[in-house]
């Protein structure tokens, strides 16, 4: 990439750790999955790159952009492989390098990482939910939405349609260890929106899914990670369990604060009792 | 009429939950009184049941709304497809069957009538699950507002837990520190529940009812039962 800008590109953490990936895949799909060695996880933002980069010739420097990756001065024993991987690491280093070299920021290559790449259904409609939060935010800002006085049922009706596709395609079996803080986080979030409480729904999104790309995402979704850290991450499992349990803990008395009475138990309300009771009894 | 009360598990729960049917009773008794006294053992056990009651209700409704988003496409609901998910969707075994089966009915008495849409369902099982959460003391400024938490330590009473017939979980334990409380406090004091069965009755061929018994054995002046007896 370096090369094919003529040194003008300059490349971001998100933007290698994708790149990473395309050439991953690409490899893979020829057949040199098992050769090429480079571990990574999926996480927050997706695919990315584990270990310490300077091992694999780049050196990471924050600045105010982000975090910027620069190539090392190369030796050749980092290119021992066979000559035929090594033809195909070029081939797909020069692919990605002039589909990438000119594109701005990194919304592209991140769209097109989930696109090509997501793991799940669950995972690519959870990036496109992401989606919202500008697009609330754009219509919270915009004259018009003033002038049509926008209230927060416009809201719940942009997140809803995107919390049910979340629904649909959330895969139970294959995250079964988040699956009910999921449906407690939708059932918080649901009402966030109708609150009209855009902050706290994009915050607590936030904290949903840094929870689950450590509970579930990072450890479905690796390529050669060293089975010691993929034990530790098993391991450490129950504590990102509990601690976004507390969090959601204080969003759900965030949301009944804001939120307008409704009477929907009240019908039903000699059967709810029932219910009541008898968990009272049992408990305990 | 007594000064001072102490509270059991039920009361609590009872002033809590609107939806409760003990929850007029319960409400008006706090209200009404100067001082109600929540015991250390009834204020773990009402801590632990009412964490238990809410996310075991609000977990089960919103399985089951997950449920009829994934397995339910119509966009308008048929007195058929209503059928369809109280057979399909709903499991006897849970603790909501009952009421979210009362719910459907409903629902199928209203679409003899107007159209039910897919989106009315999970906005209503929606909503429900956020009532479960409701607090109904917050308009009273909150359930620490109208009752004392017991703190000072309680010693046992053997002589007293041994004559007494209540022998369920632990309402021994709760009327032991009831005792405790009549003791200190030195003022009429009355026990109050929403269980008539263990603190009320007499029970099979115990010789005299729980009430009379735990007055008998105990410093307590009365045991007041706030159960709704169903009339109104």
């Amino acid at each position: 990439m370096d090369r094919a800008s003529d040194g003008k590109k300059i490349i971001y953490e998100t933007e290698f750790n994708k790149l990473c990936y395309f050439a991953y895949k690409n490899l893979e799909e020829e057949g040199y999955a098992d050769e090429v060695m480079l571990p990574m996880r999926w996480y927050q933002f997706g695919m990315e790159f584990w270990g310490q980069p300077e091992a694999y010739g780049v050196i990471y420097q924050d600045d105010e952009r982000g975090t910027r990756v620069t190539r090392q001065t190369l030796s050749e024993s980092v290119f021992d492989v066979g000559q035929e991987l090594q033809d195909a690491i070029f081939k797909v280093a020069r692919q990605l390098a002039g589909k990438y070299k000119n594109t701005y920021g990194t919304d592209k290559i991140v769209d097109d990482s989930y696109e090509d790449y997501a793991p799940t259904e669950f995972v690519r409609e959870y990036h496109d939910f992401r989606s919202v939060f500008e697009d609330l935010e754009e219509g919270q800002s915009s004259l018009a939405s003033f002038a049509n006085d926008e209230s927060p049922d416009d809201h719940i009706s942009t997140v809803r349609p995107h919390m049910e596709r979340l629904v649909e395609s959330y895969p139970r079996s294959q995250y079964d260890e988040a699956y009910t803080l999921f449906r407690q986080w939708d059932s918080v979030t649901r009402q966030l929106a109708k609150n009209g409480d855009l902050d706290a729904m994009e915050a607590l999104a936030s904290d949903f899914w840094e929870m689950f790309s450590r509970v579930e995402l990072r450890i479905h979704h690796q390529i050669d990670i060293p089975s010691e850290d993929q034990a530790d991450w098993i391991l450490e499992r129950p504590r990102h369990k509990g601690a976004f349990e507390e969090t959601l803990k204080e969003y759900r008395q965030i949301a009944l604060k804001g939120r307008e009475n409704t009477d929907q138990l009240d019908r039903i309300s000699a059967s709810y009792s029932e219910a009541v009771r008898s968990i009272a009894n049992e408990s305990g | 009429m007594p000064d001072v009360s102490v509270l059991d598990t039920g009361m609590l729960l009872g002033a809590i939950i609107e939806k409760d049917t003990h929850h007029e009773e319960c409400i008006d008794y706090l209200l009404g009184k100067e001082l109600c006294y929540v015991t250390p053992t009834v204020e773990r056990e009402f801590e632990s049941k009412d964490e238990d009651i809410r996310s075991t209700l609000a977990d089960e409704i919103s399985q089951h709304r997950h449920d009829v988003s994934s397995e339910v496409d119509n966009q308008t609901l048929s007195p058929s497809t209503i059928d369809w998910i109280r057979t399909n969707l709903l499991n006897r075994e849970l603790n909501s069957y009952r009421f979210l089966e009362q719910y459907y009915q409903n629902l199928r008495g209203d679409a003899r009538f107007s159209t039910i849409d897919r989106l009315q369902v999970i906005t209503d099982l929606e909503e429900m699950e956020l009532e479960v959460w409701e607090d109904e003391t917050e308009e009273y400024g909150g359930l620490e507002s109208l009752v004392e938490y017991w703190v000072d330590p309680i010693p046992t009473y053997p002589d007293v837990e041994r004559e007494l017939l209540i022998h369920e979980g632990d309402d021994p334990i709760v009327c032991i520190e009831a005792h405790h409380i009549a003791t200190e406090e030195q003022s009429s004091t009355e026990l109050a529940t929403t269980n008539p069965r263990h603190f009320i009755r007499q029970e099979g061929d115990e010789p005299e009812t729980r009430e009379e018994n735990i007055v008998r054995v105990t410093n307590l002046d009365a045991v007041v039962n706030r159960s709704w007896d169903g009339s109104v």
